[in-house]
């Protein structure tokens, strides 16, 4: 557990610096409630570059008991996510760092949220979770794509 | 008729003089009795000694085994004899081998030895490419001599910058004992730690952790802060001796779930088994004569490769998938049928059933009844057993509610009858667990030969095989068209073995040993008649299925 807590201590320091890496992409990296460090919530700014700049995307973050060593459960929540390589419904993210089998117990929350950035970056419609985005990315239509983004993050449903 | 009269299994019938009339006039009326008789037809004596000095000849190669090495082991007989037309007319005669995962890791050890002179890098390390490339040493070798330093170090047995020296901080790759140390990844002061030559270091315990999850999923295994590879050997330095043993065996494990043309586990529970198929190609033909590659794993399980189902025949692969899926399906109506205990027809008292024989003889009143239908047994055992056709109600109902109710009483009495056979299998089976003590009782009280006692085992592996054949054949009969005439002639047939099966069944409820040796004869006799009845029974499936009388909807 004192893994976390230091991980903890870190991030307060890095929001709070200024100047990093991450001033661009992290809105807020925060446990839930400070006396629950096994629950967290995120905002990132979406990319420039891509259809998601302009907006704040939340995520939840669940630190499982024998962390490092398994990765942290994240997820889009609690608004819907349109990307490909996203479960429309659920939230739940298809990117191989968070699996088990590729999760180094070297990275921390920040190397997640990180990630998560290129994959907005880099969508994979190779391996969809969202049939329907991955098809118009096939397609190379990049129109359609930043306008189907901008229709849900508008309050389409 | 004259089309299928010259078809094998109608030959068999008429094969010999005892069984012709007989035969005849099955095929006439359907009055006759047809019984197993205590006659001895002699050449049927034969072909039962023979499987007992096959049973030698088989234990010679089994001493063998362990000193054939990069020969793949001796296919383990079927016991199927040389019979020529029991696998059907021409089919290849597919030859493969029952490994252990541990057999196959030793195989790959061997190729890593003759490939050693050739990498000149240690063993270990061609090990770890070798798993790498799922055990595929051709890949391996592709890939080396195109691009070695590059593959080096994306397996992680090569640090990117070791060339320059750079950051070569004199590490040497193994356990340390510190005075004090904060572990980046527990954040704990910890006094024992691994570091490798990239310089991360972190805590045992951590490492365990990490290493133990990863030991079931059979891939290479990192350093928890970059790409470099952890060895066999200081897995095992980590985790305690033979600990990579699981790494390989995962490893192995999924080789041989990616390989699954030509290797499969052994279906049943707790089997390490694997059956190696060496040329599957040829199954195909199997596929297309509607017959199925059965394989017998090391520890005697015999199974069809392609379904992973128990030996089906006379129900091909289809017909086995179709049936099991209906049955899941109806299962649910129709758990009354499982259950193991009945009521005695006459005085109701319960009584369960403990051999397989479906000869029930009620405890309380005495009354003798058929276990399947819980009719009389009078004319079961003396003429066909009539409680193994379907017998449509002759009403004609023509509205599809009526065919619908139907069609699902003909499925509920064949699954009934499909589910009897098994129940009976399956406690013929367990009578068969304790006949290595018959034997020796045999050994010990009536002083007979091992040899000698062998003809209780084969009589029950006889009997165990008729009863699946018998079962698997209420499967292809549900499925055949009731109206052809080839289908009346395999339910004769069904008739048949199941008389005859029931005989044997009979015949193995006898406990005193010397009573055994006294009716040894009648076990041969009996055991060869069932033998000849499934036999002619699987032919007669195949043919309804290869003329397309049997066939499943979808
Ligand atoms: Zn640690
Ligand atoms: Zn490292
Ligand atoms: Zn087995
Ligand atoms: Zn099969
Ligand atoms: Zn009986
Ligand atoms: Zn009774
Ligand atoms: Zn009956």
């Amino acid at each position: 557990m004192s893994r976390i807590v230091k991980e903890y201590k870190k991030i307060k320091k890095v929001l709070e610096g200024h100047g990093e890496a991450f001033e661009n992409l992290i809105v807020q990296l925060a446990p839930v409630n400070e006396y629950d460090l096994l629950s967290w919530k995120a905002t990132i700014r979406g990319p420039s570059d891509t259809p998601y700049n302009g907006f704040s995307i939340g995520l939840t973050i669940k630190i499982p008991s024998d962390y490092p060593i398994s990765p942290p459960m994240v997820k889009f929540e609690p608004y819907k996510m349109p990307h490909c390589n996203v479960n429309f419904q659920t939230g739940e993210i298809c990117l191989d760092i968070l699996t088990r089998q590729h999760w180094s117990p070297a990275w921390d929350l920040l190397h997640v949220l990180k990630a998560i950035e290129q994959l907005l970056q880099e969508p994979v419609p190779e391996s969809p979770l969202n049939v329907d985005i991955a098809n118009i990315l096939k397609e190379g239509d990049r129109t359609a794509y930043t306008g189907l983004v901008r229709y849900y993050f508008c309050g389409g449903t | 008729m004259s089309e299928v009269e010259s078809d094998s299994y109608l030959s068999l019938v008429y094969e010999d003089e005892l069984y012709d009339n007989e035969s005849m006039e099955l095929y006439e009326s359907q009055t006759t009795a047809v019984h197993c008789t205590d006659e001895i037809p002699c050449h049927k004596f034969e072909s039962l000694q023979s499987y007992e000095s096959e049973f030698d000849i088989e234990d010679l190669q089994f001493d063998e085994e362990d000193e054939s090495e990069d020969e793949p082991l001796r296919e383990q007989s079927t016991h199927t004899l040389d019979k020529p037309s029991l696998d059907g007319s021409n089919l290849p005669n597919l030859r493969y081998e029952s490994l252990t995962t541990d057999d196959i890791f030793q195989r790959m050890l061997q190729r890593v030895d003759h490939l050693q002179p050739v990498l000149s890098i240690p063993a270990e390390d061609i090990l770890l490419l070798m798993q790498r490339f799922d055990w595929s040493e051709e890949r391996l070798l592709e890939d080396w001599t195109e691009k070695a330093d590059e593959l080096l170090i994306g397996s992680g047995l090569k640090r990117v910058h070791e060339a320059d020296k750079e950051g070569e901080n004199g590490l040497v790759r193994g356990i340390k004992h510190r005075e004090s140390f904060t572990c980046p990844i527990c954040c704990e002061d910890k006094t024992e730690t691994f570091v490798m030559e990239c310089g991360h270091e972190y805590c045992t315990d951590c490492y365990k952790h990490y290493i133990k999850d990863l030991l079931n999923q059979g891939n290479i295994i990192t350093c928890m802060g970059c790409s470099l590879a952890l060895k066999n050997e200081d897995i095992d330095l980590i985790m305690g001796s033979a600990s990579s043993h699981k790494l390989m065996d995962s490893s192995i494990r999924s080789f041989v779930t990616k390989h699954n043309r030509n290797y499969k586990w052994c279906p049943y529970a707790d089997c390490k088994c694997i059956i190696h198929l060496f040329d599957a190609s040829s199954l195909e033909e199997y596929t297309r004569l509607h017959c199925s590659k059965f394989v017998t794993c090391k520890s005697n399980h015999s199974f069809c490769f392609t379904c992973g189902y128990e030996m089906h025949a006379p129900a091909d692969c289809s017909v086995v998938s179709a049936w099991v899926k209906k049955a899941k399906k109806e299962s649910e109506n129709l758990n009354w049928v499982l259950a193991h205990t009945k009521e005695c027809p006459k005085c109701s008292v319960n009584i369960e059933k403990n051999g397989g024989c479906n000869h029930m003889v009620c405890s309380s009143c005495k009354y003798e009844f058929c276990w399947i239908c819980g009719g009389e047994w009078a004319p079961h055992g003396n003429s066909y057993y009539q409680c193994t056709v379907y017998k449509s109600d002759d009403d004609k109902g023509k509205s599809d509610k009526d065919d619908l109710r139907k069609t699902l009483k003909r499925y509920t009495f064949y699954y009934r009858v499909f589910n009897e056979h098994e129940v009976s299998a399956k406690l013929d089976w367990k009578l068969g667990q304790n006949i290595g003590h018959k034997v020796r009782a045999l050994q010990e009280s009536v002083g007979v030969s091992w040899i000698e006692g062998q003809f209780l085992p084969e009589s029950l592996k006889i009997l165990n095989e008729g009863r699946t054949a018998l079962k698997w054949s209420f499967a292809v009969a549900f499925y055949s068209d009731p109206s052809h005439n080839l289908t009346k002639i395999f339910a004769d047939n069904q008739l048949l073995l199941s008389n005859a099966v029931e005989d044997l069944s009979q015949l193995r409820q006898i406990q005193d040993p010397e009573t055994i040796m006294q009716r040894k004869t009648e076990f041969y006799n009996k055991a060869g008649y069932v033998e000849n009845r499934t036999h002619a029974l699987m032919e007669c499936g195949r043919d309804l299925l290869r003329k397309g009388i049997c066939k499943t909807k979808d």
